[in-house]
């Protein structure tokens, strides 16, 4: 090796490392305040490793921010809302990618309205309509939101475009019925890509703010991340507790990451697609 | 329990023009018939229709003198084989097998015995857990082939089936369908444009072009005596040379028909030799007439680059009216060009 | 032969069949969707276009038609025009400097060693967690007291900043919290693309003797270019659609100084109860994200048929 290729060697690990600690950093610091004490949390100059450990702190931030009951919608709302949504879209999909059909050119394009018209156009007309209905604060309210979802219509539509149109006349040749066709043959065909699809929807479902914020007056039906708005500006306000609102923020994002610790290659490729692999 | 189709009219949806119209067909019982054709002549779509995969437009198909024209494809009992074999990808061989035949009345140990059965007849029995993309191209069209000889269907339906294969391959699922053709006793009604397929695999041959069939008969009857100047040109290997007539009729002869020399009594022609390629046991010659190009085989070796008299003898003259059809010997006035039907 | 054994089909019961002529009719298949997209996406985008004509008070429920009186008020209040300058600004800032950071990590990324690619993955972690946690984590890490940030700057003797809560500073902080979180999954978008780009090209290019810095700019970017358009079109519209760290960090403030426009709307309608303004500013941002989605439709499907 000769000694430029060695300096450019050297330098390039460098520039990783510094990469890898400016993207670890912070979620090191989350973990790492939210243990500390309510004193040690906020001293200078900074530990980066805790003197003593206050796990009592994610208790504290449990019942402080009612973790039981935002995480519970949590988990009920982003299970139910994967569920509907891929049945809704699944269907559509299908029915886009093997029919042809009257009007079909036309009302696929209003399939992709969503894909156009961003939240922010349309929550305040959602909002005066569901008041109106006295749907607001409803879980259905909610989940009537993720029926359709021009997005994954689109892309499930695709995938069911790539199998072979031989597939299901052999199955019709088999004396196959239509659910044969659709659970035996057509789901089976595009498993990866549904697989896809639910992973995305509960992580945005898990994540989501901006409906729940516009669409809740009180709290029986907002999630973790409201709670989490709650408590970090209790920590900032009052009392400056960084180091339990830290714990709620670890618990808030605990599942995903375990999720992501296990399956990044999926995730990755769920998100940017198959190129990345 | 002859296929016959009658009448058949096919318009696809969004269109205006018919592929098909007016095409009569018997299929005989038990016979091998293939539909052979150029692309888009309509061969490929007869078939499905039989399969019931597209809709026909007017007409009846009947099958053992049952009208199917409105059947499900499901209820008609028939057995199809794709050109990419559409074997399903997440099943295995047995799985593939099954899926079939679970639609079907039968118990769970006549459905084990059939498997067993067809898989021991397809020299598949040590892959019935494969999955498809384990298998290679001749396993997979094998499996296709199983799939289809477990329903014991009527008839055997097969859309360019050895398409997909390569040359040795291809040669060798030949002679098995063959054998297994003699071996079901079963219709098998074969759909493909290649001429050397439909030579050696059938019994009864059906030209088609444009919709329409062209010729229908045994290989040696299709190759001997083409009734017309389309399937003249397209079996063959190469087609038959077609002079156009001053008096509007035709005359041809076959590659192999043409002589470096002969009598006075011939017929005969002035030509250039352009081309020449060795093809092993003989070789095929371009020539130049000055009214366009014509082909001849020889084992005769010529003089590239030279002028030469070519000769026919009666016996190998074709004669065709002004309709293009085959009819009796005339007297040969003046040429007016070379003619070639696809063009 | 025991095989030419036949059988009859089996059939099935009428409920079955119903069911399953159902799976046979498009129109029932996407039923659901349609009427969802209509009653919850269509419904109000245009209900929205209407709302911006009137003057609204939602709790007597008068309504008052003002004809263009809420754009005209928008674009001449002055609190408006601040809200359009910073999402311009947001917008150019995660634009132009995002996207540089963006293609040269990814460049420097694209290896398939294991070091390369731990710091790939940790680099996407921002993209899969919450932007209410990103914000909520740089909350603290920028707090003006007792963050980390200013305790760094202390230590190195530089003056400190309040960050997010700075009226000069707070755009500022909100820009770095967006380029950081997209920072990851745009260099893998970059990546992927790069990935896409076939190596006979590059063989191609080298027997051509071009040198690496020509291969970059003439091979390299122009092939990556449908990647870049599109990263182009989803970074503007996610500038003006941007919400969440807003609302968590600074609530549009100190003095409307991280008020965007996404934001403006939300507060402008729940907030301050003026629906019509509200909806004007709607479809001002409708009208935008409009464009950019003809532009993604036209120009973009052109470039992906690029190579």
């Amino acid at each position: 090796m000769s000694i430029k290729k060695r300096i450019f060697r050297v330098l390039e690990c460098v520039l990783l490392i510094i990469l890898f600690v400016m993207f670890i950093f912070p979620f090191y610091w989350t973990l790492i305040t939210s243990v500390k004490g309510l004193y040690e949390a906020v001293a200078y100059p900074p530990t980066f490793w805790p003197s003593e450990f206050h796990f009592e702190n994610y208790a504290q931030a449990w019942k402080h921010a009612d973790f039981a009951h935002f995480g519970k919608n949590s988990i009920f709302m982003s299970v139910g809302a994967t569920i509907i949504l891929m049945l809704s879209c699944t269907m559509a999909a299908y029915g886009f990618a093997r029919f042809e059909f009257k009007g079909k050119k036309g009302l696929f394009f209003l399939m992709m309205a969503d894909i156009v018209i961003p939240a922010q156009v349309i929550f305040l007309p959602i909002f005066v309509m569901y008041s109106k209905m006295k749907l607001l604060n409803t879980y259905a309210s909610y989940f009537f939101l993720f029926v359709y979802s021009g997005g994954v219509i689109f892309f499930l539509r695709n995938a069911f475009k790539q199998v072979p149109a031989e597939l299901v006349e052999a199955a019709r040749l088999d004396g196959a019925s239509e659910f044969s066709v659709m659970f035996r043959v057509m789901l089976p065909a595009v498993k990866p890509f549904m697989i896809t699809q639910i992973m995305l929807s509960f992580i945005s479902k898990w994540n989501g703010y901006f409906w729940i914020q516009t669409l809740t007056t009180n709290d029986h039906i907002r999630t973790l991340p409201i709670a989490m708005n709650r408590l970090s500006s209790i920590g900032e306000e009052f009392i400056s507790a960084w180091n339990v609102t830290m714990a709620g923020n670890v618990m808030l994002m605990a599942p995903l990451l375990i999720l992501y610790i296990f399956a990044n290659r999926q995730i990755k490729v769920a998100f940017i697609g198959n190129g990345i692999k | 329990m002859p296929i016959i189709l009658k009448d058949i009219k096919k318009i696809y949806p969004g269109s205006k023009e018919p592929v098909i119209e007016g095409l009569n067909l018997t299929i005989k019982d038990g016979s091998f018939t293939v539909l052979l054709g150029p692309s888009g002549c309509g061969k490929t779509t007869t078939l499905r229709m039989i399969a019931g995969l597209e809709d026909v437009t007017e007409g009846t198909i009947t099958v053992d003198n049952t009208d199917i024209t409105r059947m499900e494809p499901g209820d008609r009992n028939l057995a199809m084989v794709f050109q990419n074999y559409a074997i399903y990808p997440h099943m295995s061989v047995k799985g593939n097998i099954e899926f079939g035949l679970k639609n079907y009345k039968m118990t769970k140990e006549q459905i084990a015995q059939r498997i067993k059965d067809v898989l021991e007849l397809t020299g598949l029995t040590e892959f019935a857990n494969r999955m498809p993309n384990q298998l290679s191209g001749g396993q997979r069209q094998r499996v296709a082939l199983a799939r289809a000889i477990s329903k014991s269907p009527k008839a055997f339906l097969m859309d360019e089936p050895l398409s997909n294969l390569d040359a040795k391959l291809r040669n060798q699922m030949r002679s098995e369908l063959i054998q297994m053709f003699k071996q079901m006793e079963t219709t098998f009604v074969y759909v493909t444009h290649d001429q050397v397929e439909a030579l050696t695999m059938a019994t009864d041959i059906v030209v088609m072009h444009n919709g329409k069939i062209m010729q229908q008969g045994s290989p040696k009857e299709i190759y001997r005596n083409p009734q017309n100047i389309f399937v003249a040109q397209f079996i063959g290997d190469p087609g038959m040379n077609v002079f156009l007539l001053d008096d509007g009729n035709y005359i041809g002869f076959k590659p192999r028909g043409l002589r470096s020399s002969g009598s006075d009594r011939d017929f005969s022609f002035e030509a250039d030799l352009l081309t020449s390629e060795f093809l092993g046991f003989d070789y095929q010659y371009t020539f130049e007439t000055g009214m366009g190009r014509i082909v001849m085989r020889s084992i005769d070796e010529l003089e590239p680059d030279n002028h030469y008299r070519l000769y026919v003898q009666d016996a190998d003259l074709f004669f065709f009216d002004k309709d293009q059809n085959v009819c009796e010997p005339f007297a040969i006035g003046g040429l007016k060009g070379v003619y070639h039907a696809d063009e | 032969m025991r095989m030419n054994e036949r059988y009859e089909l089996r059939q099935h019961g009428k409920v079955y069949n119903f069911f399953n002529k159902l799976l046979k009719n498009p129109y029932f298949l996407i039923a659901p969707a349609v009427i969802f997209d209509l009653w919850l996406t269509i419904f109000p985008m245009c209900f929205a276009v209407y709302m911006s004509f009137f003057k609204w008070d939602p709790i007597s429920g008068r309504k008052k038609f003002l004809g263009l009186g809420n754009f005209r008020y928008l674009f001449q209040s002055e609190d408006f025009r601040k809200v359009l300058s910073n999402t311009i600004i947001f917008m150019l800032a995660i634009l132009f400097v995002g996207l540089l950071l963006k293609i040269l990590m990814g460049v420097f990324l694209n290896k398939r060693t294991p070091l390369h690619n731990i710091v790939q993955t940790v680099s996407f972690t921002p993209h899969i967690i919450a932007s209410v946690s990103i914000a909520v984590i740089f909350m603290w890490l920028m707090d003006p007291n007792n963050g980390i940030f200013n305790m760094g700057l202390r230590a190195l003797g530089l003056p400190t900043s309040y960050w997010y809560k700075g009226r000069d500073s707070a755009l500022f902080s909100i820009i770095i919290v967006s380029i950081w979180a997209g920072l990851g999954s745009g260099a893998l978008r970059i990546i992927a693309g790069l990935r896409s780009i076939p190596e006979y090209i590059y063989e191609a290019a080298k027997l051509d003797k071009s040198s690496p810095m020509k291969t970059f700019f003439k091979i390299t970017i122009p092939l990556l270019s449908p990647t870049l358009l599109y990263m182009v079109v989803t970074t503007t519209a996610s500038a003006f659609t941007s919400f969440d760290t807003v609302k968590m960090m600074t609530n549009g403030g100190p003095d409307n100084s991280t008020n965007l426009i996404a934001f403006y709307i939300y507060q402008q309608g729940l907030g301050f109860n003026q629906y019509g303004r509200a909806m004007a500013a709607a479809v001002i941002l409708l009208l935008i994200s409009g464009a950019l989605a003809v532009i993604n439709f036209t120009v973009l499907d052109k470039r992906v048929h690029y190579q």
